[in-house]
């Protein structure tokens, strides 16, 4: 970050641009920087640590398959099987690798000498976002049939009068709101994370070269980074998991008779 | 879930609102009708789909 | 807008997505869910099975093994049940046979002397008539005797002679077995 370079001329105040790194070789921007770097670096990370401890797995688990296994598990039971129902499992892979990559994701946050989300990127949760609004639409129409899912997702339990005021509002909540939100709560959740860190962070040393005085201030300002990436610590897994719970949740309520 | 029907029901009539606005130049009026009647959908929809 | 943006420097608008970055996020998920939901998550779901079917396995093993104790229990238990009334059968038999043979001996026991008192009842019966037979004999010879004697040869007719003593006889017999 633009911060670290002590003593010279600190950015202030942090603005959208502190986002936007440049290219990591002259002229490939926005091809190569360093969030998708760290996009790749994810799946990679991910493919590889589900490989090793998968590569040989064990009815009596090692350590690591263990911790593969109850990552899954978790996904497996406490988001798909519990929002779905037992039809859940069906999509527990996919909701599983959703969780990890977000998660992951997410966690380059806060990891220092990391410190940038790519999901600060709206690119990359608008990319989840899309899947799950096709995932859930493809389900709900498959399970039903394109008429009768449209109706049971537009046409509510109400008198034949009030529909003309409903179905507008429940067309925008499914079709339009719904990956709108999903991939802009965590856009945002990572954003306004990282936003809040630049501010601590570069506010320290812009108080420090103000003068020397500011300095206790300023160290002030550093703790409060530090506690604030715990904080985001917080935010990061919730996120992740929220991002899950809700594409599960879409799924059921695609998958429902009645929503 | 349930906010977001209120919040839903009041974005999208007041989008409806804004567009009869800036058809017949009514000053703002369909807007604020249209917020309300929106909250009143999105009340009635978090009743029936999310209460009963 | 932002599409070709250079370097830094222009203003970003972070609602708008960097398509290059769509696609290289697209890629990447892609790639990552295709290894992921293809190799790693069908084995982990086998895993599980297995090991459900491992447990579940064993507390079958464990149930056919209990089934099979209480079965050999029941056998025993039949068998000694068996073997008790087997027992108690041959002891009655026993018991049912040493009462038949003293039955018998002691059925034979009567009949012996039975037999032997009816054959002394019998020879008894027997010289009776020899001895009722000689006399009545002799007493005819003697009566006849001594009647021709005391009335001469007026009852020498032999005929009428001989039925008279028998129609004697026979009424001195009625009188004595009556």
């Amino acid at each position: 970050m633009s911060a670290l370079s002590l003593g010279s001329e600190v950015p202030w105040p942090p603005s959208v641009n502190d986002f936007y790194l440049p290219s990591v070789v002259d002229g490939a921007y926005p091809w190569l920087t360093k969030v998708t770097i760290l996009i790749w670096v994810a799946a990679a990370a991910l493919i590889v640590f589900f490989l090793v401890t998968y590569r040989n797995p064990q009815l009596v688990p090692t350590k690591k398959q263990w911790l593969a296994e109850s990552i899954y598990g978790f996904v497996r039971n406490n988001i798909a099987k519990d929002m779905i129902g037992h039809d859940g499992v069906r999509f527990a892979p996919y909701l599983t690798t959703l969780f990890c990559f977000v998660l992951l994701t997410n966690l380059f946050g806060i990891i220092p000498g990391i410190q940038m989300s790519p999901n600060s990127h709206i690119a990359f949760p608008t990319i989840l976002a899309v899947i799950s609004y096709v995932l859930f639409n493809y389900v709900g129409i498959r399970q039903h049939g394109f008429a009768k899912y449209m109706k049971a997702s537009l046409i509510p339990p109400a008198p034949w009068y009030i529909l003309p005021l409903l179905v507008p509002i429940e067309f925008a909540s499914t079709f339009l709101f719904r990956p709108f939100t999903l991939a802009v709560r965590l856009f945002a959740n990572m954003f306004a994370g990282h936003m809040i860190l630049l501010v601590f962070t570069l506010g320290g040393f812009v108080m420090l070269n103000s003068s020397a005085w500011l300095a206790p201030v300023s160290l002030v300002s550093w703790l409060m980074t530090v506690a604030l990436t715990f904080l985001e610590a917080l935010v990061v897994i919730l996120q992740a998991y929220v991002f899950t719970v809700l594409t599960a949740s879409y799924v059921q309520g695609a998958l429902a008779e009645e929503h | 879930m349930a906010i977001g029907y209120l919040i839903t029901g009041i974005a999208v009539w007041g989008f409806i609102g804004w567009l009869v606005d800036r058809w017949f130049d009514l000053g703002g009026v369909p807007i604020g009708i249209g917020a309300i009647v929106g909250a009143a959908g999105g009340v009635y929809l978090i009743a029936r789909r999310l209460g009963a | 807008m932002f599409v070709f943006a250079a370097e830094g420097g222009e203003e970003h608008n972070p609602i708008i997505p960097i398509w290059q970055e769509i696609v290289i996020g697209t890629i990447a998920f892609a790639i990552l869910c295709y290894v992921l939901m293809k190799f790693v998550f069908p084995r982990m779901e086998q895993t599980f099975k297995a090991r459900v079917e491992a447990i579940e396995g064993g507390i079958k093993r464990a149930e056919s093994a209990q089934a099979e104790a209480n079965q050999l229990l029941e056998q025993y238990k039949a068998q000694l049940a068996e073997a008790r009334t087997d027992a108690a059968r041959i002891r009655d038999d026993a018991r049912a046979d040493a009462e038949g043979i003293r039955q018998d001996v002691l059925a034979k026991a009567r009949e012996e002397s039975d037999r032997i008192i009816a054959a002394g009842k019998e020879q008894l019966a027997a010289e009776r008539q020899t001895i009722v037979r000689e006399l009545r004999a002799e007493v005819g010879t003697i009566a006849v005797d001594l009647a021709s004697k005391i009335v001469g040869e007026s009852l020498a007719d032999e005929a009428r002679r001989k039925g008279t003593v028998e129609r004697f006889l026979s009424d001195l017999e009625s009188a004595g077995a009556r």
